[in-house]
């Protein structure tokens, strides 16, 4: 869901920006080009979490085929996300740009115990002491990936 | 445990809902229960003829009580046979081989809102689907279109079970109406739209929910029949195992021809909707007419339905 670049997509009604002000640069370029296109777009710039209050009813009313990109702090995207895929967009409605290094969680396939990772491919299991890979493969349920025996 | 891949059942009852179409209500040989079956399941039913077997395909929904199967035929003319068989050789007590319930059409798990588009008999699907919504009290309408409120099978069954739910389309009559796709403009962000009917409408109806933006994971139809091929031409195939060259005719399928000369291409629909008579393509261009591959796959040109995809010139297959 997480991209590290966004593009416009093409053939849809409309675009959603949403940005923190660590995101609004890297939504800038996509701005215009919705502009240059003449497709009909909202932006919004939200610089406290207080004013996120607003995302949930902005986002509800809108219609299919409208495309929605989010860009700003780690924590600020995971929560606009979340509100998104609770009301329904899915991964085919919306791309996301986090800003600066995120943490993931890892789960150990064999303990099931969580560990937090920066950008090691590999980890030693907190819990069950096992080096563990760190995979791609995420589950949203669990909101983390899942980590595999390494195999040396 | 050895089960058999086809079921015995017994015509237990013949409704006529419309001038045109007639329900058929299957039951088990022995009194026991039918298989149960998901929402917008169907079964193929096999179709004694002098010529040979008939296999035809339709939508299960139950109306009356747990443990039956029942379908909806409407007299197609022409009739490739199948529904010709249904309506004047079939009678209350024969015996008939169907196949069990299977599910290529099913409602989407993550869908916050469904939309179901029927036109005509492409109503059946529906009617499982929306006793399945209805169960799990999921959020869901429906829009159907037919000449006139006599044509239109199920309609007081419709309006009295789902109130609210059901908008329906005359096009004959005082007041025409017609299903027109501007209605899909309507739908707010999560909803999931299924479309069954006519070739046209399916066409028609999808297309416009791409223009719309609608992503494809959102789209959902189910063909009965196989597209229809405007102009089909022959074409060439080399098998790449044994570097045989056949050639399929235009009016005959990929899979037709593998299966005649001794290549035992699994298959299932024969629409191009279940993806089970993929075939992998080593060279040549392909022309897709299934409904199951995603744009990315297509544009591989490394796989193709072979029940329904045709090749251009020649297809060099992994077979």
């Amino acid at each position: 869901m997480n991209q590290d670049h966004l593009s416009l997509m093409e053939g849809k009604r409309k675009f959603l920006f949403c940005a923190d002000s660590q995101g609004v640069r890297s939504l800038y370029i996509l701005v215009s080009q919705a502009i240059d296109e003449n497709a009909p777009f909202d932006f919004h710039i939200f610089q406290e979490e207080s004013e996120e209050s607003f995302v949930d009813e902005w986002i509800s009313h809108q219609k299919m085929g409208t495309y929605l990109y989010i860009s700003g702090a780690v924590d600020f995207v995971k929560r606009i996300q979340n509100k998104a895929l609770k009301i329904g967009f899915t991964e085919h409605d919306f791309q996301s740009l986090p800003i600066g290094p995120a943490k993931k969680k890892l789960v150990c396939c064999t303990c099931h115990g969580e560990s937090e990772v920066d950008v090691e491919p590999h980890i030693t299991c907190a819990h069950c002491g096992l080096e563990l890979e760190v995979s791609d493969h995420y589950s949203r349920r669990l909101d983390a990936y899942l980590g595999y025996v390494t195999i040396r | 445990m050895h089960r058999k891949s086809t079921l015995d059942v017994r015509i237990k009852s013949i409704k006529k809902e419309t001038a045109t179409i007639k329900r058929f209500t299957l039951k088990e040989m022995n009194g026991s229960k039918l298989p149960p079956f998901s929402g917008g399941s169907h079964i193929t039913t096999y179709l004694p003829k002098k010529s040979g077997t008939l296999e035809r395909s339709y939508s299960v929904f139950n109306l009356s009580e747990p443990g039956l199967i029942e379908i909806a035929v409407r007299l197609a003319e022409p009739s490739t046979g199948g529904s010709d068989y249904w309506h004047h050789r079939v009678s209350e007590g024969n015996v008939l081989r169907i196949s069990y319930p299977k599910n290529h059409f099913p409602l989407s798990f993550q869908a916050k809102h469904h939309v179901l588009y029927a036109a005509g008999i492409g109503i059946t699907p529906f009617l499982s689907m929306m006793a399945e919504l209805a169960e799990k009290e999921q959020s869901f309408e429906l829009h159907y279109a037919a000449k006139s409120k006599e044509q239109c099978a199920f309609y007081d069954y419709l309006n009295e079970t789902y109130p609210g739910h059901c908008h329906f389309y005359f096009s004959e009559g005082e007041k025409p109406e017609r299903l027109t796709v501007n209605i899909l403009k309507n739908h707010r962000i999560g909803t999931h739209v299924y479309f069954c009917g006519p070739e046209k409408m399916i066409q028609e109806f999808t297309s416009a929910a791409k223009n719309f933006g609608y992503p494809e994971f959102n789209v959902h139809y189910e063909r009965f029949a196989p597209p229809v091929m405007k102009d089909s031409v022959p074409f060439g195939i080399t098998l790449n195992q044994s570097g045989k060259h056949l050639s399929v005719p235009a009016d005959q399928s990929l899979l037709d021809v593998l299966r005649q000369n001794g290549i035992d291409v699994p298959y299932s629909c024969r629409v191009g909707g279940c993806g089970t008579c993929e075939v992998k393509v080593a060279e040549g261009e392909i022309d897709h007419y299934d409904s199951f591959l995603t744009e990315e796959q297509r544009d591989s040109n490394q796989m193709m339905l072979s029940c329904v995809s045709r090749g251009k010139g020649n297809l060099v297959l992994d077979l």
